[in-house]
């Protein structure tokens, strides 16, 4: 039995960014279950005699079509501990401002940012200038990229702003690809929705 | 919408159901993907990953399954990951029950009446 599928890999994949800085055991649990049920699914899969293919992309669908479980979930856990931990219930207008005001910035910022880049590449300048520019917007995405890793503990919705700027960067570049808007798209949901507000596990003994 | 406290929702009558014809038809334990199997019939779409292991994690919360993982040694016997398996307990079954008795009064309800000839 292969597990090293493609939809497998990225099932497991999946999991291992929606359960990070989870509790232990809740995040082993998903892991597992998730394993387990994608080895079940290939087995399955072997004796009904169908395609590698044809597995890949149903294992593909049943993982696109949880990501919205999949985040309300990992909300749900991340709320019983701070509850846990705080004594006090966390409700949910406590926890929608955060989410919401990265996610106001980050489509302000979506609808805003082609703009100059329009104007810019539309004014007639020469192919060196336009490297120049594309160049600069790389270098920008990948140092947001960057520093947005460095800060994802000690500063999340800064991290998360970050991110977006990264994502979007390419975006403003090559607005005509949609597929670009895509994995823009794809980045920012998953930044804002792996943000952690506040810490899950305290110190203890201090 | 919030949903009325205690109300099941239809994904969760079909893993109730599923899990109650396990317990009929074996000893009741039986992990996911056989549950999103017997619940997709012959062909159909399985659920989603994150749909139904969200509803399982729901429903044994609720105390409407019972669920355990299963001993090591038995998936390393058979060279596979461990299972986690679940099994409809008496408050599911109770569950269930209502469940069904809502959805047919409420399906006479609406099931226009013919006056006796």
């Amino acid at each position: 039995m292969r597990t090293d599928d493609l939809g497998a890999r990225f099932a497991q994949y999946w999991v291992r960014v929606y359960t990070s800085r989870l509790p232990l055991d809740d995040a082993a649990d998903r892991r597992n279950e998730i394993r387990s049920d994608l080895w079940e699914h290939r087995i399955d899969a072997i004796q009904a005699g169908r395609s590698r293919l044809r597995h890949n992309l149903d294992v593909i669908e049943r993982v696109l079509s949880g990501i919205p479980a999949d985040l309300s979930w990992r909300r749900g856990i991340q709320q019983s501990h701070r509850r846990l931990d705080t004594g006090d219930p966390m409700t949910t207008q406590q926890t929608i401002p955060r989410s919401t005001a990265a996610l106001i910035a980050v489509a302000s910022l979506g609808i805003v940012a082609p703009f100059p880049f329009l104007a810019l590449l539309g004014t007639g300048l020469k192919a060196q200038e336009r490297l120049w520019i594309l160049g600069s917007v790389a270098l920008a995405a990948i140092l947001a990229g960057g520093l947005a890793l460095r800060l994802r503990t000690r500063r999340p919705v800064l991290s998360t702003l970050l991110l977006a700027v990264g994502a979007f960067a390419p975006s403003s570049a090559w607005f005509w690809l949609p597929p670009v808007y895509l994995v823009t798209a794809a980045i920012i949901i998953v930044a804002v929705f792996t943000a952690r507000n506040e810490p899950i596990v305290h110190a203890t003994g201090t | 919408m919030r949903r009325k406290k205690g109300a099941l929702l239809p994904l969760e009558i079909d893993i109730l159901v599923a899990a109650s014809q396990a317990r009929t038809s074996g000893d009741g334990w039986i992990h996911g993907f056989r549950l999103a199997k017997a619940m997709s019939g012959d062909g159909g779409r399985l659920t989603a990953h994150g749909t139904l292991y969200k509803a399982l994690g729901r429903l044994s919360a609720a105390g409407l399954l019972d669920d355990r993982w299963e001993d090591p040694d038995a998936a390393l016997a058979e060279g596979r990951p461990r299972r986690r398996l679940y099994q409809i307990n008496g408050n599911g079954l109770a569950a269930l029950a209502r469940a069904r008795a809502e959805a047919a009064a409420s399906a006479g309800a609406t099931t226009p009446r013919i006056a006796p000839t």
